[in-house]
């Protein structure tokens, strides 16, 4: 009986371990082949039957740069993410201090609001926006897309920061109070160093939502102030789609972050279940 | 040192619909340490934060030597305050959770560092200065939060349960070094507790507060022999007082007779002349009894015992705990005589189960009780049932062996005529009347 047990459970972590492996290659797989057309001419990258063995070239990344100049599409990226996630820091903190230990009567209601204007589909507000952008001059400006990320972002940015003060005791406050801290040395001396942790992973997370953003950015920017996902999308274009390129294109967006994410990934992970990792 | 004046304080939250402080005054003397105590919900809490400045009071005035401190803010108030759950900055080490408050302060570092060294030694925690919080006990972080209060060298201390959140050994550590501590400071302090005994054993007076108003004020000493009221006398002591609901039969200067839960009648030989003007034959009287003041007798008819009142109760369980033992049973509702003992068990059950009916029945529809029921109605004290849970449970306390009450299944208890307390309709102490 013991060893009949003990072989179930061997087999069941077999078919466990098998299943695991099964669904991450699958998930992997597109990431993979990207990679890989990216090192191929546009020639073996729409050969039938697809070639796994060629001779890897880097044409595609010389193109790409001398067509396009990648460092300014990634200086815009790094400009529109970093901007945007201050911004959103500076304006969610107040927010979320004041939503979390000074509650009103309708604290929970707003929260909720400002999630749900999350759940609205973007392209529904996409044309008063840009007729908005146009008219003032804002399309195609560093500035008007760091709006755009701060404000699509600033929800969330709110939402999690509060969930991470909601957990600091309000004693230790009340403790600040009777030591006679203003409210800002409150919050320089007290409240930030005890919640670094979730800051930092917001700002993380925010950081990670604007590098990827994708729809505002190719609808309101072109050369000027597009990011790396405007790059990408000028690789589909009315003359053809270049796969290669476009693979390469979209290797050099995805990379910086996966990087970013690999080394922050605890953080990101505490940031998303609310600080319940703490 | 300081004496601290609260003259009509109320307190009302917009969220409830009653005051949560009802018109509450208290003058503190310089070096006293009083301790505040009452169920969760009384207010004492809130009082507390009024004091330091955290809450603010709807109306009335809080004076700290002299001077209105009612809408100074919390900083200026010179006091300190130690927090239940400690609120300890949890990224700053021992030395930096003590010295925020001077630095803040703009004190000369090196005074800070000496108030700091001086206030750990004090408190054992030299040791442990550059420790972070989450590396310490329970009892070394509440020792942290009282030394983050003592290197204030506040007017007045004020401590918000300090000791809840500790185990059994620890509080009654603590609570020795709160109390030794005051000694050596003599600074006036203000202590919230719920737990009775911390109020018994720190004070130098103890307020005892109920649902926002003040029910006494006095030492632990007079607080524990002379309890104004019913709810005073349930609350302080442990076990609790027990008390009876009874009905005043017959009364003359040095005596009265009292009928105890309907049917046991025993007489009471005392002084009652200075009180006998609010007493009437036929009024409801709640009989009060420590379970320290009653006693076991194995012989109820012996001569020592004969002119005391005694009653007869059953023993549900004795609780040995060493060095006490207390019984818990059940006094009778019908007189022992002429029954065998499993019919009189049977008949405290059948008893104690359409009392519930009753009470339940009558809630429901007052007309509907059953007329043979209706007597134990009428002493229905309104009011007073939160106090008065079941009348009929009796504790004592038992001096001698345990042991020798195995096996028996009902006992004859003595009451000390000195030392049972009477209290009126409305759960006043008769006698309490004559000393104010």
């Amino acid at each position: 009986m013991m060893a009949d047990y003990r072989s179930e459970k061997r087999v069941k972590l077999i078919i466990r371990a098998v299943s695991a492996w099964i669904l991450a290659v699958l998930i992997f797989f597109p990431i993979l082949w990207m990679t890989l057309t990216s090192f191929k001419t546009e020639l073996q990258a729409i050969s039938i039957p697809p070639l796994l063995i060629f001779e890897p070239t880097l044409e595609n990344f010389t193109v790409i740069q001398e067509r396009s100049n990648y460092f300014s599409y990634a200086f815009n990226s790094l400009f529109l993410a970093g901007f945007s996630t201050i911004i959103a820091l500076a304006l969610a903190l107040p927010a979320a201090y004041a939503m979390a230990f000074f509650p009103g009567k309708h604290t929970k209601n707003l929260l909720l609001w400002m999630i749900s204007t999350k759940m609205l589909p973007a392209v529904g507000v996409l044309v008063p926006i840009y007729l908005i952008y146009r008219n003032i001059g804002l399309l195609d400006s560093l500035v008007g897309i760091t709006i755009i990320f701060t404000l699509i972002n600033l929800p969330i940015v709110v939402w999690i920061l509060y969930f991470s003060f909601k957990d600091t005791p309000k004693e230790i406050l009340e403790a600040c109070i009777m030591d006679g801290t203003s409210v800002f040395q409150q919050f320089i001396f007290v409240l930030l160093p005890i919640n670094l942790g979730g800051i930092v992973s917001t700002a993380l997370l925010s950081f990670v939502l604007a590098w990827n953003e994708s729809f505002w950015s190719i609808n309101l920017s072109a050369n000027d102030a597009g990011s790396l996902a405007t790059l990408i999308a000028s690789y589909s274009s009315p003359e053809g789609l270049f796969w290669a390129k476009l693979s390469a294109a979209s290797l050099l967006t995805c990379l910086p972050i996966v990087v970013l994410g690999w080394f922050c990934q605890k953080q990101i992970v505490q940031g998303l279940t609310f600080g319940a990792v703490k | 040192m300081a004496t601290l004046r609260l003259e009509n304080i109320v307190k009302r939250f917009h969220t409830l619909n009653e005051d949560t402080i009802k018109n509450f005054s208290l003058d503190v003397k310089s070096g006293e340490l009083v301790v505040f105590v009452g169920p969760s919900g009384c207010g004492k809490s809130t009082l507390l934060r009024m004091i330091a400045g955290l809450e603010d009071p709807t109306s009335g005035k809080i004076s700290l030597e002299g001077s209105d401190i009612t809408d100074i803010r919390p900083s200026r108030r010179n006091m300190a305050m130690v927090f239940q759950s400690y609120a300890l900055y949890p990224h700053m080490n021992v030395r930096e959770n003590m010295a925020f408050a001077l630095k803040l302060a703009k004190i000369a570092p090196n005074v800070i560092t000496e108030r700091v060294e001086k206030a750990a030694a004090m408190l054992n925690l030299t040791a442990y200065l550059e420790t972070k919080p989450k590396h310490l006990s329970g009892g070394q972080r509440q020792r942290v939060a009282i030394g983050r209060a003592i290197v204030r060298e506040p007017q007045l201390f004020l401590f918000d349960e300090p000791l809840s959140n500790l185990d059994a050994a620890l509080r009654v550590q603590t609570r020795i070094e709160i109390s030794l501590l005051h000694k050596r400071l003599k600074t006036t302090m203000i202590y919230v507790t719920h737990d009775q005994i911390e109020a018994m054993t720190l004070a130098s007076r103890i307020v005892v507060l109920n649902n926002g108003t003040l029910e006494q004020v006095g030492t632990p000493t007079e607080i524990y022999h002379n309890p104004d009221n019913v709810f005073v006398a349930g609350f302080i002591g442990t076990p609790k007082m027990n008390f009876f609901q009874a009905t005043l039969s017959r009364m003359e200067n040095r005596a009265l007779t009292l009928k105890v839960a309907d049917q046991q009648t025993i007489e009471i030989g005392r002084d009652f002349t200075e009180v006998a003007s609010s007493l009437k034959v036929g009024a409801p009287i709640i009989l009060g009894v420590r379970p320290e003041h009653l006693e076991v007798i194995s012989n109820p008819k012996a001569t020592a015992v004969k002119n005391k009142p005694t009653l007869t109760a059953t023993v549900d369980i004795i609780e040995n705990l060493g060095s006490t033992s207390y019984l818990y049973g059940t006094i009778h509702s019908h007189p022992m005589a002429n029954k065998t003992q499993s019919e009189t068990k049977e008949n405290a059950k059948i008893k104690e189960h359409s009392k519930i009916k009753t009470t339940s029945l009558a809630k429901e529809n007052p007309k509907s009780i059953d007329p043979m029921l209706a007597e134990t109605r009428t002493h229905a004290l309104p009011g007073l049932e939160n106090q008065i849970s079941n009348q009929n449970a009796i504790t004592v306390r038992l001096t001698g062996d345990p042991a020798t009450l195995a096996g028996r299944d009902s006992v004859s208890v003595v009451l000390d005529p000195e030392r049972v307390y009477l209290f009126n309709g409305e759960g006043k102490n008769i006698f309490s009347k004559v000393r104010s």
